[in-house]
């Protein structure tokens, strides 16, 4: 029998891959409610797959029906939904990332949920993506030898993907001015909103090599969307790139991890898409290039498939690391826009 | 029929004798440097041996494949203006760089990103020809802005172009890896709304570019013709045109970029 979900938010997050993922493992969940903060749209996608729709929270948390609460909406809301949905009785969250956008909030939310014993599972795709784990199972091995991380983005808009996976675009609201990024303090917030927005998907994975933020070396936002970061973790350094495009090549979302001897390279697929996991490569120090095959499912597949072994009590809820990695991830943030307001009189 | 200029060569190194037997009609192979163009090699201190090819009345110098020099042993000012140097750089190919930059058909990075893994005696040359690579896609030179090194050798630099029309930032990134091949890997990426992905991997004989846009990658030809061989062909031309090689200009940029990184 599938687990019931319901879905708060109806984004193009939800039309464009929760949606379709879900509809591929159907024989593990189905969708039965979905609700939306008032744009309407919640019911033109619960009509499809026969669920129910409301506007606002308060419905579908207390819809006897849902199993499985799915937070899909803006990252504010995150953590205030998951205590709503625990406080209405619901026991198995899915949040998409991030979890908290405080320290305050992630500790608040782990917290309630161990204290409830609720499966709590955070959409860090590219975490459980199968290549990505045979990687790190790799860098594993050879604890203490990881010297320098770097993962460089370069992304055309969204719409490229959601119009091959979804209609009735276009998904994205078009951009409102651009922002003052002479300004520090916009600059930092503008840097904040990113690391916690997109940086995400892979500083769960890159605090498995390299835990701990020790010292920010540099940080700048770098027009006409991303930024340049570059940080210590112990003897392990990591530079973060984004460049967000207007138009462009397709995406390139490349994790690189250098070695004392192997660079070890794994290129993600395009969000939105199913295009198998991330490819990886080896180059071993003598000049040897390996190249993996493609797993035929990707991390947000594998993502949904961990929840139903979670819910199965095959694995179990891990929250201790869901909070660290929240927390690394704030922490950074935190420290990347107090680099940014370094000697600006506030 | 015109009878071509015939330029003598006065080299030791093997790759420029070999790149000599492959220019039979221009060059041929001279014993004294006097009026020669004098091949100096890159290891050591080649700056007190290029003072030495200028006193001994060289045409013209070619520097090959020079290794980072202590910043007090050069003094780039003392140099005579109108004295050709042209500089080999295998890994940083005149040719190579040519059809990345043109590529791009004008359209300018959004940022330059590049990583070098090489053992710890090769490093620092590997970090030079970053910052060549780095200051090719930009096109202009570059500041050193922040960076750091670890215990273990490893480094990381945010540069910049700091120019008029807007600063285009860099990063270079240096790991020191085992091995015993000096050449290491060079991996450097041009982002924008065209891409260019540069990976020169000497142990592996790889030197690729490739430039990706919406349409899709081409990967250009490989370059089939001697580092040595075109390094020749270029101090022969520099010689008949008189037009001034800007190569050692962009390697005294280089290193002094790259020392600022070092010192950091």
């Amino acid at each position: 029998m599938p687990w019931s979900v319901g879905i708060l938010g109806a984004g193009p997050g939800v039309a464009a891959l929760h949606l379709p993922v879900l509809g591929r493992l159907a024989e593990m969940f189905r969708v039965v409610h979905i609700a939306d903060a008032g744009s309407g749209r919640a019911r033109r996608l619960a009509e499809r797959c026969g669920a129910r729709w409301s506007e606002g929270e308060a419905d579908l948390l207390a819809d006897p029906a849902v199993e499985v609460v799915a937070v899909c909406s803006p990252p504010s809301e995150h953590a205030r939904q998951i205590l709503a949905a625990l406080a209405s009785g619901k026991r198995t969250i899915f949040c998409e990332k991030p979890l908290a956008t405080s320290r305050l909030e992630a500790d608040e939310v782990i917290s309630a949920c161990r204290a409830a014993g609720a499966v709590l599972m955070v959409g860090t795709n590219h975490l459980f993506d199968a290549a990505w784990g045979r990687a790190k199972h790799h860098l594993v091995a050879l604890e203490g030898r990881v010297r320098a991380i770097s993962v460089t983005l370069a992304l055309p808009p969204n719409d490229r993907y959601h119009g091959v996976v979804a209609e009735g675009g276009p998904f994205q609201a078009a951009r409102r001015g651009h922002p003052d990024l002479q300004d520090p303090a916009v600059a930092a917030g503008v840097l904040r909103q990113l690391l916690t927005g997109l940086a995400i998907h892979d500083l769960p994975a890159v605090r498995d090599i390299a835990p701990g933020i020790d010292e920010v070396i540099y940080a700048r936002v770098a027009p006409p969307v991303g930024y340049l970061v570059g940080y210590r973790a112990g003897g392990v350094l990591v530079q973060l790139a984004l460049t967000m495009l207007p138009q462009g090549p397709d995406a390139l979302w490349r994790m690189s991890i250098a070695t004392s001897h192997d660079r070890v390279e794994v290129n993600f697929p395009p969000a939105f898409v199913h295009a198998g996991s991330a490819a990886t490569r080896v180059r071993s120090v003598d000049g040897q290039w390996t190249e993996y095959r493609r797993d035929e499912e990707d991390g947000y597949v594998a993502e949904w498939r961990l929840l139903a072994s979670l819910l199965e009590g095959a694995a179990p809820v891990e929250y201790d690391e869901l909070l660290a990695d929240s927390r690394y991830a704030i922490d950074l943030a935190d420290a990347v826009a107090a680099k940014i307001l370094e000697g600006v009189p506030q | 029929m015109i009878q071509e200029r015939v330029f003598s060569i006065c080299t030791e190194l093997p790759a420029y004798r070999a790149a000599l037997a492959e220019l039979p009609l221009s060059a041929a192979p001279a014993d004294d440097v006097r009026g020669t163009v004098a091949v100096v090699p890159g290891t050591g201190d080649w700056w007190q041996s290029m003072q030495a090819a200028l006193a001994g009345g060289a045409l013209a110098v070619v520097l090959a494949d020079p290794t980072m020099l202590p910043r007090e042993a050069v003094e780039p000012d003392r140099w005579p203006p109108g004295m050709q140097v042209i500089v080999e750089r295998p890994r940083l190919r005149p040719d190579v760089v040519s059809d990345a930059v043109r590529a791009r058909r004008g359209s300018p990075a959004r940022m330059v990103t590049v990583e070098c893994a090489a053992p710890s005696v090769g490093l620092d040359d590997a970090i030079l020809d970053g910052c060549g690579w780095a200051r090719s896609l930009i096109g202009g030179p570059l500041s050193f802005r922040a960076g750091i090194a670890t215990a273990q050798g490893s480094r990381i630099a945010l540069l910049d172009s700091g120019g008029d029309d807007g600063s285009i930032p860099a990063t270079l990134m240096a790991t020191p890896v085992g091995g015993f091949h000096g050449g290491g890997l060079l991996q450097v990426l041009a982002l924008g709304e065209v891409r260019t992905e540069v990976t020169v991997d000497q142990p592996a004989g790889l030197n690729r570019v490739e430039t990706v846009t919406e349409e899709g990658t081409l990967r250009h030809p490989e370059r089939y013709e001697s580092s040595a061989r075109l390094a020749l062909r270029r101090a022969m031309e520099a010689c008949s045109s008189g037009e001034p090689a800007a190569d050692l200009h962009e390697l005294f940029q280089d290193m002094a970029l790259t020392w600022a990184l070092l010192d950091a």
